[in-house]
């Protein structure tokens, strides 16, 4: 077989195989299926026995023509769900055994019950049978460039193949077309019925899409996408999708590990091109890594140009996945070292993982190294037993030997030396060991001293009253001396928490709080450091106070036994709190900071009314702009009509003056609804009007209302059950609602079919249906259409101001109006009404 | 007179009464009630006159006016109900010939109509109203039979106005008539001159009747006491 092929796959493969020839397409219609034609034509011209597999004209006229004699096997006809569907003949190509087969259209999924799902297996199949094969394919059908693809011309290829299939090929030829030219041959008809070629010019065949999916075959042809990616997407301007791209988590707790985390972290976000994200739980319920030093973390993320956030809370795991999700995040990275070993022991990673769900979550596995700071919180005064098993086994050694060496020179030295020695050794133990292995030491010393150096030596007996003295003095001052020394150290141990404590605290209220929200954190951890159970701020509401935010459980007043003045009107109180002069000092200085969070809350309070009021100004001018026109728009026809009467140039004729008469009549009409539906728009936003509910029946308030609608000539189907019951209302503000409807319903709804009203009794409520067959108000826009004087569109005013009124209305009625879709097409208007009541 | 004026307006109402008005003075009316109509008809039929509302469903009634300069220098009203809008100068200066705000007598829209078809060249040599007489080309004014002295530049600005008479000028075309087109500042001496002119001219000064201001767009002059 060729050459090329034997080098790249040896022997056996190419031996058995046919060859692959693909002509790769920007975008349909370049002329893939032309060129393949064509090349068959040459081939069989050179005598080789070709064969047509499946070609695709689309009927195209030219492309058609191209096939002129050539063999073509007939295609197999799948039946699937009564739609016949028509598919190359595999097993026919096969059977036949021709040298070379052209089959169109690689990406193609076969019908269900033919024997690949793609064509591209058929393709293979051929190829594996040793046929030949030229085929054709698009750019945009390429698995690898797919998503980008999408991402061009937004248009979703759900048929792919796999690059290799295509890339096996022995030649891939590009079909090349500038897009101007392919431009020009869409509208010339010649790609698509003419139907179908305005969309198709605007939507995928937009030449800023053609020009792109140029350069990306091109791209493809050279192996570069994946580094051109990039710049591709950049310069291309496609900002949405790097929106939509990755957004990378990445969990880090302050050890030394973070780094090697971080980087690998940005390294796979800068691959994917995400968005970095380096956040630090602090845990609040346990604090256990307060030892957490997040500056580097924090430093790095900065430089990744990523975003670092500290969160505190108390499940490690279900925080990181909540912010992730915030975040929009699709990502998680997280380290797995030795040294977090919090997250070992609530099994966080394990609580990720199952949490996470669609997020993907990778656990880097980083160095095992200590944390930066080695302080842990201890329980004071207690030593790790191993600890003290240590030391107990120096103390087994450090006695006797100096025992051993005072007893050679026992001579030289007096026996206060020797209780010095001791109490030298005693005193180290202890301070290595704590009390307990302080106290044994001296006990040891004591029975060591005795019986080696006082007389009676050898004996544990004491000759002499001033030496029992002596060893009673030197137990009482070792194992004195041990306890104060324990007591030292744990005294410098709590000064190391507090201001390791006081570090959190600064940290974590230098996040500047401008949100109720982000006030919480920061008593969430004060709460952890002082390990009480309520921390809250309180406001000052005339002479009580009243929780304004609040970290924990809601306390009894009786139990918030600290309390400290952050402004005039905040106190922050925590309960059951032990607090001494430090401590105090330390919260004096964080509220503080909560009296700033609390000050930038108003100042965004403020900042956010004044949007409001601004919101509220532009509603207004839009609704002044709305109303003058629905107000002019009946005069301007009233005037033009009248004036017309007044003219005294010409001599109408009693049917051109009724003509006016009436056109200028409806008109008055029109604006005295407008300027009712105005006025009570205004009286309803006053809060001027007072419903008088009595028992009224429905028909009747039905009939009233049409009378006073202009009903532009449309029928009504008017279907109220004679026996429903009597309802509770105001009927003249019900009248109202329903004439703004119904006038609607007239002016949207087509002219030939009828405006439909029913009414039945659901429940407690009786419903009044006005049903229209008109485009209907999308969802979307419904809830605007309610509060303020919207219009669904430019062209057709006047409808919002109605529909503003009628819910107002309703709602002083204690009815409820909403909007529901008419089957079919429409708006179906429900208002809700109470029944009347039974005297 | 007579002529084929087609009217754009979307709403029916007015198109009714217009129509029928025009039609009563002899006009021949086609209606259109959106911009594509309106653009669809001309395309066929080139009326003589075009009442175009600016506020149109679709195409708006500006649009329509940009697509119709492209190629015809037809005369066009421009109606519109929004009051003080940048619109109506927008649409003179896009070449709209006139401009009139809804709601409108229709006796004025009969006027405008009638003076934008009559032709432009069509010069009046004297002009006589119940109030005073001009003879252009001699140069001699009269008011009550005694003579008016009027400086140059006032007959030059006389002229203009008087021979679009019942059309609105507006004040860049009388400036670059009087002063010459590079010009543009001269609004000032402009509203100078007209004031001199109806002190000279009108009966009532501060009331003017035949040379009547449009704010901010130009002057008119109406030679019947309209």
């Amino acid at each position: 077989m060729n050459e090329k092929c034997r080098l790249v796959f040896g022997d056996t493969w190419c031996m058995s195989k046919g060859v692959l020839r693909v002509y790769l397409g920007l975008a349909p219609g370049v002329g893939k299926t032309f060129k393949m034609l064509d090349e068959g034509w040459r081939r069989r011209e050179r005598g080789s026995d070709v064969v047509i597999g499946l070609v695709e004209t689309h009927d195209r006229p030219l492309t058609a023509a191209q096939i002129r004699d050539m063999e073509v096997i007939p295609r197999k006809v799948y039946e699937y769900r009564g739609t016949k569907i028509e598919e190359m003949d595999l097993d026919a190509v096969l059977a036949r055994r021709p040298q070379l087969a052209l089959v169109d259209e690689l990406a193609h999924t076969n019908a269900p019950g033919a024997r690949n799902e793609k064509r591209w297996q058929d393709v293979e199949t051929l190829l594996e049978a040793g046929i030949d094969v030229i085929t054709t394919v698009n750019i945009q059908h390429l698995e690898s460039v797919n998503d980008v693809v999408e991402k061009i011309t937004s248009i979703v290829q759900r048929e792919t193949v796999p690059d290799a299939v295509v890339r096996r090929a022995e030649q891939i030829e590009l079909v090349d077309i500038t897009p101007e030219a392919l431009r020009r041959r869409m509208a010339h008809g010649n790609i698509y019925p003419a139907e179908k070629v305005d969309a198709s010019l605007s939507n995928f065949f937009r030449s800023g899409n053609l020009t792109a999916l140029r350069e990306l075959s091109l791209l493809w042809l050279a192996d570069r996408v994946e580094d051109s990616l990039k710049k591709y997407l950049d310069d291309h301007d496609i900002q949405e999708s790097w929106e939509t791209r990755e957004r990378l988590i990445v969990a880090v707790t302050g050890s030394d590990s973070d780094e090697a985390l971080l980087r690998r972290a940005a390294r796979m976000a800068s691959r994917t091109g995400a968005e970095l994200f380096a956040v630090h739980v602090i845990d609040s319920g346990a604090l256990q890594n307060r030892d957490a030093d997040t500056t580097l973390a924090r430093e790095l993320t900065l430089e990744f140009e990523g975003t670092f956030q500290e969160i505190v809370d108390e499940d490690v795991a279900t925080a990181l996945v909540a912010f992730a999700r915030a975040e929009r995040g699709t990502q998680i990275v997280m380290g797995s070292s030795r040294d977090r070993q919090f997250l070992r022991r609530t099994g966080t990673i394990e609580k990720v993982l199952r949490q996470a769900r669609d997020l993907d979550v990778h656990i880097i596995a980083a160095g095992g190294e200590r944390p930066r700071r080695a302080w842990k919180r201890r329980k004071t005064g207690t030593r790790s037993p191993r600890r003290r098993a240590e030391t107990l086994v120096v103390g087994a050694v450090v006695l006797p030997l100096i025992t051993f060496v005072l007893s050679q020179i026992r001579s030289s030295v007096s026996l206060s030396t020797v209780f010095l020695v001791y109490l030298i050794a005693v005193l180290g133990l202890a301070g290595i060991g704590g009390v307990l292995v302080g106290l044994i030491a001296a006990l040891v010393a004591s029975g060591l001293e005795n019986y080696y150096f006082v007389a009676p030596l050898h004996t544990l007996q004491v000759a002499r009253p001033d030496d029992a003295v002596a060893i009673v003095a030197f137990l009482v001052f070792a194992g004195g001396a041990s306890v104060l020394m324990n007591l030292l150290a744990q005294r410098s141990r709590e000064a190391e928490r507090a201001k390791a404590e006081a570090e959190i605290l600064a940290k974590a209220a230098a996040t500047v709080a401008t949100t109720r929200e982000d006030l919480v954190p920061l008593l969430d951890s004060l709460r952890a450091v002082f390990a009480v159970p309520t921390v809250a701020v309180l406001e000052r509401n005339g002479d009580e106070w009243a929780t304004e935010l609040l970290s924990g459980e809601e306390a009894d007043p009786a139990q918030l036994n600290a309390r400290f003045a952050i402004d005039d009107d905040h106190i922050l109180v925590m309960a059951e709190a032990a607090l001494d002069h430090q401590d105090r000092q330390l919260i004096a200085a964080f509220t503080g900071r909560v009296a700033a969070g609390l000050e930038s809350q108003r100042l965004a309070h403020e900042a956010a009314a004044r949007d409001a009021i601004a919101q509220v100004d532009a509603l207004r001018s839009a609704l002044l702009r709305a109303v003058s026109h629905d107000l002019r728009t009946p005069l301007a026809t009233i005037e033009a009509n009248v004036s017309s009467l007044l003219a005294n140039d010409v001599r109408w004729s009693p049917f051109e003056q009724h003509n006016f008469l009436v056109a200028a009549d409806r008109e008055v009409h029109r604006l005295t609804r407008l300027v009712t539906n105005l006025l009570d728009a205004g009286r309803l936003e006053a809060k001027l009007i007072t419903p008088r509910v009595y028992n009224v029946a429905l028909d009747d308030v039905v009939a009233g209302a049409l009378e006073s609608t202009d009903a532009q000539g449309r029928v009504f189907a008017i279907d109220i059950p004679e026996d429903l019951p009597l309802i509770a209302t105001d009927p003249e503000l019900l009248e109202r609602v329903i004439a703004n409807i119904v006038s609607n319903a007239c002016r949207f709804g087509p002219p030939d079919q009828p405006v439909r009203i029913t009414a039945g009794v659901t429940g407690q409520k009786v419903e009044l249906l006005i049903i229209d067959r008109g485009p209907g108000i999308p969802e979307a826009k419904r809830s605007a259409m309610m509060v303020s004087f919207q219009h669904l569109s430019d062209e057709r005013s006047g409808a919002g101001l109605g529909l503003s009124v009628a819910t107002g209305i309703m709602e002083l009625l204690g009815g409820e109006l909403r909007f529901d879709d008419t089957p079919g097409c429409g708006l179906t208007v429900v208002l809700e009404l109470h029944l009347g009541t039974t005297p | 007179m007579s002529g084929r004026i087609l009217v754009v307006d979307d709403e029916v109402q007015i198109l009714r009464a217009v129509r029928t008005n025009l039609e009563a003075r002899g006009f021949l009316v086609t209606t259109a009630q959106s911009g594509d109509e309106a653009l669809r008809f001309i395309g066929d039929t080139v009326p003589d006159l075009v009442i175009l509302d600016l506020e149109l469903p679709g195409r708006s009634g500006l649009e329509v006016l940009r697509t119709l300069r492209t190629w015809t220098q037809l005369p066009v009203i421009i109606v519109s109900s929004r009051s003080g809008d940048p619109e109506k100068m927008v649409a003179l200066d896009e070449g709209a010939n006139d401009f009139l705000a809804k709601p409108f007598a229709m006796g004025d829209l009969i006027m405008r109509v009638r003076a934008s078809l009559r032709p432009v060249d069509d010069k009046a040599t004297t002009v006589t109203t119940s109030d005073f007489t001009l003879d252009l080309v001699q140069r001699r004014a009269s008011r009550g039979g005694e003579v008016v002295e009027l400086a140059p530049i006032e007959w030059k600005i006389l002229e203009v106005l008087v021979n679009s008479e019942g059309r609105l000028v507006t004040d860049a075309t009388l400036i670059g008539e009087v002063w010459g087109p590079e010009l543009v500042h001269e609004e000032e001496s402009l509203r100078r001159h007209v004031t001199q002119i109806r002190r000279k001219l009108e009966p009532e000064p501060a009331r003017p009747r035949y040379f009547r201001t449009e704010p901010g767009i130009g002057y008119r002059f109406y030679a019947a006491n309209a």
